[in-house]
């Protein structure tokens, strides 16, 4: 005690007015924690506001390319009945970038879902070399009826996803 | 290990995924073929056939492993009678089952049977 007396003396801590100095700045120094503390806060939600903002977006987006692919889908089964096999390598070719869109986008899709877009691709990429065996002249018309309820399934998956994306849109993490 | 090794190897698999019901197939719209996917890759097991140097067709069967752009990238063929071909007409057997929804029908024609 007796070494730490000079610095009692110096700082004045004998005296009132040196006391209530030191409590007017412990309390600067609580208010000025808090006041921290509370801008974190709303920075903190902030951040939480622009992240769950972009995942919404994102998830319109998707909700977007679902809607353009199963517009494709409806387009293929179309000019699969009417014979259009010229056309469809380029619709096919649309529909796999559109689903590889679809998979990639953010938020990450589940992986229920992500094998079912995968289950798609992979059934694209068979009936369009299908479709290109039969303008090369190798192979005979590809069956319009089974290939047209393959693309039929596809598209209930897409609308699945569609359907369970807009379920999550709003709704709590 | 070769990748024919490891494409006989992912057929042993399939088998054993399929019996336990992890593996799903389904059509693939080309006849005689059924595919099942990861979330990155797919699997398509088909019933073909090969035509040998004197003209001659053989039956058989070919694994095929797909890409996530839908391409097929690698493929094996196993004929008829070949031990490569035997496990992987055990593989297409089930996969086709299994695409078809037979065993969930019989059950069902079964218990309805009584």
């Amino acid at each position: 005690m007796e070494e730490l007396a000079p610095w009692v003396v110096e700082l004045h801590l004998g005296s009132p007015l040196g006391l209530l100095g030191l409590a007017l700045s412990a309390i600067g120094v609580f208010l000025a924690v808090r006041t921290l503390r509370k801008t974190r806060s709303a920075a903190e939600a902030a951040v939480r506001a622009v992240v769950d903002l972009r995942d919404s977006l994102g998830k319109v987006d998707r909700i977007a390319s679902c809607t353009a692919a199963l517009a494709l889908v409806s387009e293929i089964k179309r000019l699969q009945r009417s014979s259009n096999w010229d056309s469809l390598p380029d619709r096919y070719s649309d529909l796999r970038q559109s689903l590889v869109q679809i998979r990639g986008a953010k938020p990450s899709l589940s992986s229920e879902h992500q094998r079912a877009i995968q289950t798609v691709l992979a059934q694209s990429g068979i009936i369009e070399n299908q479709i290109e065996q039969h303008l090369a002249r190798r192979e005979p018309r590809p069956d319009v009826a089974r290939i047209n309820q393959v693309m039929s399934s596809q598209a209930d998956r897409i609308s699945e996803i569609i359907v369970e994306i807009r379920h999550t849109l709003g709704g709590p993490k | 290990m070769t990748v024919e090794g490891k494409l006989l190897e992912l057929a042993k698999k399939l088998v054993s995924k399929t019996d336990s019901g992890t593996a799903a197939w389904e059509e693939s719209g080309e006849s005689e073929k059924y595919v099942t996917s990861i979330p990155h890759f797919s699997v398509a097991i088909a019933s073909t056939s090969a035509q040998d140097s004197w003209d001659n067709y053989e039956r058989g069967y070919t694994i095929s492993l797909i890409d996530e752009a839908g391409r097929t990238i690698e493929h094996l063929y196993g004929g008829e009678y070949s031990s490569e071909g035997k496990r992987l007409a055990e593989l297409y057997v089930r996969a086709k089952r299994k695409a078809h929804g037979v065993e969930q029908a019989l059950d069902e024609i079964l218990s309805a049977l009584g």
